[in-house]
């Protein structure tokens, strides 16, 4: 999947665990965890979620990059 | 695009008249092969004994594995300091074990009991009890190993719900699961069916060949194929109605 993120980065920058960042925005760890790892690329709606408890667009944390094979 | 279809289609006829090969050549063995002669030859307590000595070792393994897995992720959950990613990972892919040996046991426990019951029931009623007694053995383990990995899965992850001796529990549990935990669950069902699918024909196969070898009569390709059209009818209504 070629969606890179920064939510490790804003979630250090908030200083809350996968948990509280899974309770803020309304998800659980687990999907917190696959996110940071790369291995799920979120919904449109819960990527909005993420941006504004992190305070930034979308944009900032989540970055489509075209597949160039 | 032509070419690419007219090369498909040559594989599928080649696929297809080499299993009409491997088909003639198993139906023309058939003939040599006197299951009846072969299984008399060896004594029905003998099978018997066999089989519940194979499912006493069953049944105390499998209580043994369970209780030492589920001890282990005890231990491990409740060292979990709450911060550490790494070792949460770790131990939520620990907690797959218990759950998924647990259904193995289950599906191994029902096999084993049809075995049993076959081949000591008629006998005598004293040693037709064995089955029984393993099996519920066998569905204690099985609750509480159930009870026990949703209690840890609970402990780590607070928002789900539901508990295993609920009988609505499977719809509690998804309820609290969210979109990626869904994804996760339904693509494990498709896996699951595909797998399913398969399974079916190789079952089918085996038991339209047992009718004449065993002499099992159509009783095992109906139970195969009631079981092909429920899991057909079941994704294809659903994907009626999603659609």
């Amino acid at each position: 999947m070629p969606l890179h993120n920064h939510l490790k980065e804003m979630r250090a920058r908030l200083g809350v665990n996968q948990q509280e960042m899974g309770k803020l925005v309304g998800t659980s760890r687990q999907t917190i965890s696959q996110i940071e790892r790369g291995d799920y690329s979120p919904s449109v709606t819960l990527a909005l979620k993420i941006a504004k408890v992190c305070g930034v667009s979308v944009e900032n944390i989540f970055e489509y990059e075209e597949d160039t094979e | 695009m032509k070419q690419k279809e007219r090369k498909l289609a040559v594989q599928f006829v080649i696929i297809c008249l080499l299993l009409c090969a491997i088909g003639f050549c198993v139906g023309k063995g058939i003939k040599y092969v006197d299951w009846d002669v072969l299984m008399q030859s060896v004594p029905r307590e003998m099978i018997g004994a066999v089989l519940t000595g194979l499912y006493a070792l069953f049944t105390a393994s499998s209580a043994a594995v369970m209780a030492i897995s589920c001890g282990k992720l005890k231990r491990m959950v409740s060292g979990w300091n709450g911060e550490d990613e790494e070792e949460i990972q770790h131990i939520e892919q620990k907690l797959n074990f218990p759950m998924a040996a647990s259904s193995v046991i289950m599906i191994f426990n029902y096999f084993l009991f049809s075995c049993s019951c076959y081949y000591l029931l008629p006998e005598t009623w004293i040693y037709g009890l064995l089955p029984c007694v393993f099996s519920i053995i066998n569905m204690i383990v099985f609750t509480i190993t159930i009870q026990k990995t949703v209690t840890l899965e609970k402990q780590l992850n607070p928002e789900k719900q539901g508990s295993p001796l609920s009988i609505r529990f499977r719809k509690e549990w998804m309820d609290s699961c969210d979109e990626m935990e869904k994804v996760l669950v339904w693509r494990s069902g498709y896996a699951g069916y595909v797998a399913g699918n398969s399974a079916c024909l190789v079952m089918w196969t085996l038991s339209f060949l047992g009718q004449f070898i065993f002499h099992t009569g159509i009783l095992p390709a109906f139970c195969v194929c009631t079981i092909w059209l429920i899991m057909t009818i079941a994704s294809m209504r659903e994907s009626i109605r999603l659609t």
